[in-house]
């Protein structure tokens, strides 16, 4: 499969990167910053995925060198741990420009290239912050139900092409956005999840397994909590 | 410098095909013909298919990167995908801005 993976160099993205290299997909990554993974089905891109114009060059770049896409999963995020009123207006901006704009953007480009060849499948990440209404994390969750409420239009709109939009909504998993969290605080998120355990990327690549397989294009439109919420 | 001649043959090609594909009756009699409207068998999701694969022809012949269903395209006053003209003219006015 030709994948597109955003997010890749670091945390998440980057395991899921390697998971599905190692599975022998190809993949197109992307980051702000360059990235060290070496693998001969491995293209990355530096870019703000906000970014439009650059988000165009990859899409151009990916056509160049693919004749389908099969899969986009948006991982890329930023998130800013702070309580609402200590929070500046820009941050807000910030988050809500790589988290949702970003978002849109790739599915966006990723659709236009998908209804040509009638498939497709969009994987967004989400957070069980969403649905957790998390003290200290209201920009961060609201920018991920943003996600969450878009995927589902998304999934109506691109129904007709067959693609499915879906999104994962991980708990707490030790990455670089979360390195600033103690681990106690981690281990407190975890304790609401129903299965109180943390996620790990084994759970998240299960899932995404799920989404990718042939037999799942009746699944969409659905959020995937990780550990139950 | 691309013609508009170029790009209303391109576009004739693209929505001939796509309406075919598409299992959609429609004929191009004139470039003057309603294209996306009350009066015509394309719907929002045929008008889709046909920017996208214009945009994506265009990338592929001229190596221009374009987005044709821009804030700029929804403010006019009259409707660039109105009829296939008028497509064509806002195209290639798009084509040479970029």
């Amino acid at each position: 499969m030709n994948i597109i993976i955003t997010g890749s160099r670091t945390g998440i993205g980057r395991a899921i990167t390697e998971e599905m290299l190692n599975r022998g997909h190809s993949v197109f990554g992307c980051s702000r910053g360059n990235s060290d993974l070496q693998h001969p089905d491995y293209t990355h891109f530096e870019l703000d995925v906000a970014d439009e114009n650059a988000v165009k060059q990859l899409f151009d770049a990916f056509k160049r060198k693919h004749k389908e896409l099969d899969v986009l999963i948006n991982n890329a995020g930023t998130a800013s741990m702070n309580h609402l009123l200590l929070t500046p207006a820009n941050t807000v901006k910030q988050i809500f420009e790589t988290n949702f704009v970003g978002t849109f953007i790739f599915c966006r480009e990723a659709g236009k290239i998908m209804s040509r060849q009638n498939h497709g499948r969009i994987i967004n990440m989400s957070s069980v912050a969403s649905a957790l209404h998390l003290p200290g994390e209201s920009v961060y969750a609201a920018s991920k139900a943003a996600v969450e409420n878009f995927s589902v239009t998304a999934a109506k709109e691109l129904s007709s092409f067959n693609i499915t939009v879906n999104t994962i909504g991980p708990g707490p998993v030790k990455t670089a956005l979360t390195q600033n969290i103690g681990d106690e605080k981690l281990t407190k998120v975890a304790e609401q999840l129903i299965t109180q355990k943390r996620t790990q990327i084994a759970d998240i690549v299960n899932i995404i397994d799920f989404l990718i397989d042939e037999k799942s294009e009746q699944i969409t439109g659905q959020h995937f909590y990780i550990g139950g919420v | 410098m691309i013609e508009k001649t170029d790009i209303r043959k391109l576009i004739t090609d693209v929505v001939s095909e796509t309406t075919e594909q598409m299992g959609i009756d429609f004929e191009i009699s004139d470039g003057e013909s309603p294209l996306y409207g009350k009066t015509t068998p394309i719907n929002s999701i045929v008008l889709v298919n046909i920017i996208v694969a214009v945009e994506d022809e265009l990338n592929t012949r001229y190596n221009k990167s374009i987005i044709i269903a821009s804030e700029k395209a929804f403010s006019r006053k009259l409707s660039p995908f109105r009829t296939i003209e008028s497509l064509v003219d806002y195209t290639t006015e798009l084509m040479q801005e970029t």
